[in-house]
């Protein structure tokens, strides 16, 4: 355990020592394919009951990331039970690493959720925790122990808290409407902010996690639209003549870099959110438009067809002219950037009618695709960088698939009905 | 609003009761600064109800208005009706096949000065949603700056682009994106 934690610190420690200018020869060599995928046993939970078993939860997230291996309880010897005292010689004989149990009491309105994590090796209880909270947040204290308990056993921060929103586009009486919604990641608990009959594209979370961007269509022009989620206060930031998209937030949360046509054709631009000053970044007849922000907040990612098709340029903000980034193929768009800074994520066409996610790692400038589909858009980094969800075509519709960039955990978020896209993954929930 | 207050009302019981006495009561192993800060995250979007919102749309001249309209340009009349005009896969170009109703409509936009239009610029379903805008954008352009080289006023035209929003054909097949890759004009002042 020891080590893992070690090598998390290093890797930390790598992050914080880079240079603000960067933001494309950093060095992080640890990758989380470093670490051997586990097997462990999650127990159903003791105690009072909720819709879903918080054990079955925890189990389906630490199952899902693609780190583990899960024993089946009927595995388990047979001293092992849902609670009380496990003696040091039935958990060597558990086919599993870890073994973790977890329990529930109600108290009045609250519940107290206690869960623990065994280790086989040396019998210990390695991680137990107890705390209590409103018994309606039952799925949030699932996420909560997986986070922690994926945290303690990989030294990697668990992102099971995190959420997702999306644009689920559905008929009501055949005609289009429009839901901005969100959802675990899991795909459960969805949340319906917005219900339009004009489309609403491109939402992007503010680092807070406390409001998003997007543009809406409410107006029959597009209009960049700051929501708030804690007050369902909505706001619209930008109503200039042309197009307006493409919000994206700064790393600080002070600013969003849009595409704006307002000077006849689409070019990139950052706004001050408070003062909603305007400063231009290019400046070219083509179309420049995507932008996203460097984890550092020094660069500005974009998408331009100055080359003639789209593809990827990274300009920093201090600069007059841009680089182009992306070489494969005949189409790269609409890049994401990991917050550990090492890889692009982007919809890519090699020329054969099929637009894919691709990957640049930025370290060696390796182009990887992801996936093997034909009509994928909008990817977008978890906040590990390991994870990216993005919106494709399966089916009749369209949906949302999750992959990660080791090739361990894929996973699906059907739509109930209708399509869903633009998909944008949460920052950490503080 | 009642759920909206209740919900603070329970972020903030979750939040003062994780400083309790009852909390301390906790195994050696965990740190302190964990019960500090937590221990949920506060609900995000749990305390919004979706508002739904119901545009008016986009005012367009009924038939017989149109008709009416169209009727004052005499012979040209029946050119008028192709109104939608369609591109080539990311081009912008107008193809030779809408020049003649592209003339009728400029003719009639320049005789008619109150006439209004709106140009909306669509794509098919490849490529991503922000460029698709931007594309649909610049095919709107394509026809409204035809019609200012004709003569027609730039305020008798407003653009707008969905992108790959809103397509008229369903299917992955050059058929339909065909058919999706397209500027469509309507009249909305018809005076």
């Amino acid at each position: 355990m020891s080590r893992l934690i070690a090598a998390f610190f290093t890797s930390f420690m790598m992050l914080f020592s880079l240079p603000a200018h960067s933001a494309l020869t950093i060095e992080i060599t640890k990758g989380l394919t470093d670490v051997p995928v586990r097997p462990i046993a999650v127990m159903n939970f003791a105690g009072e009951a909720a819709a879903e078993n918080l054990g079955q939860i925890v189990r389906n997230n630490l199952s899902r990331s693609g780190m583990f291996s899960m024993i089946d309880s009927d595995r388990l010897p047979a001293g092992i039970s849902l609670a009380g005292a496990v003696s040091e010689e039935a958990l060597n004989e558990m086919p599993a690493d870890y073994l973790i149990r977890g329990e529930t009491r109600r108290e009045g309105d609250n519940v107290v959720y206690s869960y623990e994590v065994l280790q086989k090796s040396d019998g210990q209880k390695v991680l137990s925790n107890q705390f209590r909270a409103h018994h309606s947040r039952w799925r949030d204290a699932a996420h909560f122990m997986s986070d922690a308990i994926y945290e303690h056993i990989t030294g990697y921060k668990g992102i099971f808290s995190t959420r997702i929103a999306y644009v689920n586009a559905y008929r009501r009486d055949g005609v289009m409407r429009y839901r901005l919604e969100l959802a675990d990641m899991d795909g459960a608990r969805r949340t319906v902010l917005l219900d339009s009959s004009e489309p609403i594209v491109s939402p992007a979370w503010a680092p807070d996690a406390r409001r998003l961007a997007y543009i809406s269509f409410e107006s029959m022009q597009p209009q960049i639209m700051i929501h708030d989620l804690q007050t369902g206060k909505r706001q619209a930031i930008t109503s200039f003549g042309g197009s307006n998209s493409a919000p994206a937030w700064s790393p600080d949360g002070r600013r969003l870099a849009m595409s704006l046509s307002k000077d006849g054709n689409p070019e990139v631009y950052v706004m001050d959110v408070t003062t909603r000053a305007l400063t231009r970044v290019t400046n070219h007849p083509a179309i420049d438009t995507e932008p996203r922000w460097s984890p550092d907040g020094q660069s500005l990612l974009f998408t331009s067809d100055r080359s003639g098709r789209a593809q990827i340029y990274i300009q920093n903000l201090s600069e007059s002219q841009p680089r182009r980034l992306s070489f494969n193929g005949i189409f790269n768009a609409r890049a994401d950037i990991s917050q550990n800074q090492k890889f692009l994520a982007l919809v890519h066409s090699s020329g054969d009618s099929r637009y894919r996610i691709g990957i640049m790692n930025l370290e060696n400038r390796v182009f990887s695709t992801l996936t093997d589909n034909a009509m994928d858009d909008t990817p977008s980094f978890a906040p590990d960088s390991r994870l990216v969800v993005y919106s494709t075509k399966q089916g009749g519709g369209v949906g949302l698939r999750i992959e990660s960039l080791d090739g361990r955990a894929s996973w699906r978020i059907p739509a109930i009905t209708g399509d869903l896209k633009s998909p944008a993954w949460s920052p950490l929930i503080r | 609003m009642n759920i909206a207050l209740k919900y603070t009302t329970l972020g903030l019981l979750a939040i003062s009761l994780s400083g309790c006495a009852l909390f301390q009561k906790k195994t050696t192993e965990v740190p302190a600064p964990e019960q500090e800060s937590g221990p949920l995250a506060p609900v995000i979007g749990g305390a919004t109800i979706g508002a739904e919102i119901n545009a008016a749309g986009l005012r367009v001249c009924s038939d017989a208005e149109r008709n009416a309209l169209f009727a004052t340009l005499g012979s040209d009349a029946s050119t008028l009706e192709t109104r939608v005009f369609y591109f080539d896969t990311d081009a912008s170009n107008l193809k030779s096949d809408a020049e003649n109703a592209l003339i009728a409509h400029a003719k009639l936009l320049g005789k008619v000065s109150l006439a209004r239009v709106q140009l909306t610029g669509h794509t098919d379903e490849r490529g991503t949603q922000d460029y698709n805008l931007a594309l649909g954008e610049r095919r709107a352009n394509a026809v409204a700056r035809y019609f200012a080289a004709a003569g027609v006023k730039p305020e008798q035209m407003s653009v707008v682009s969905y992108g790959k929003e809103r397509p008229v054909a369903d299917g992955s097949n050059e058929a339909a994106w065909q058919q999706n890759r397209r500027v469509e004009l309507d009249y909305t002042v018809c005076r």
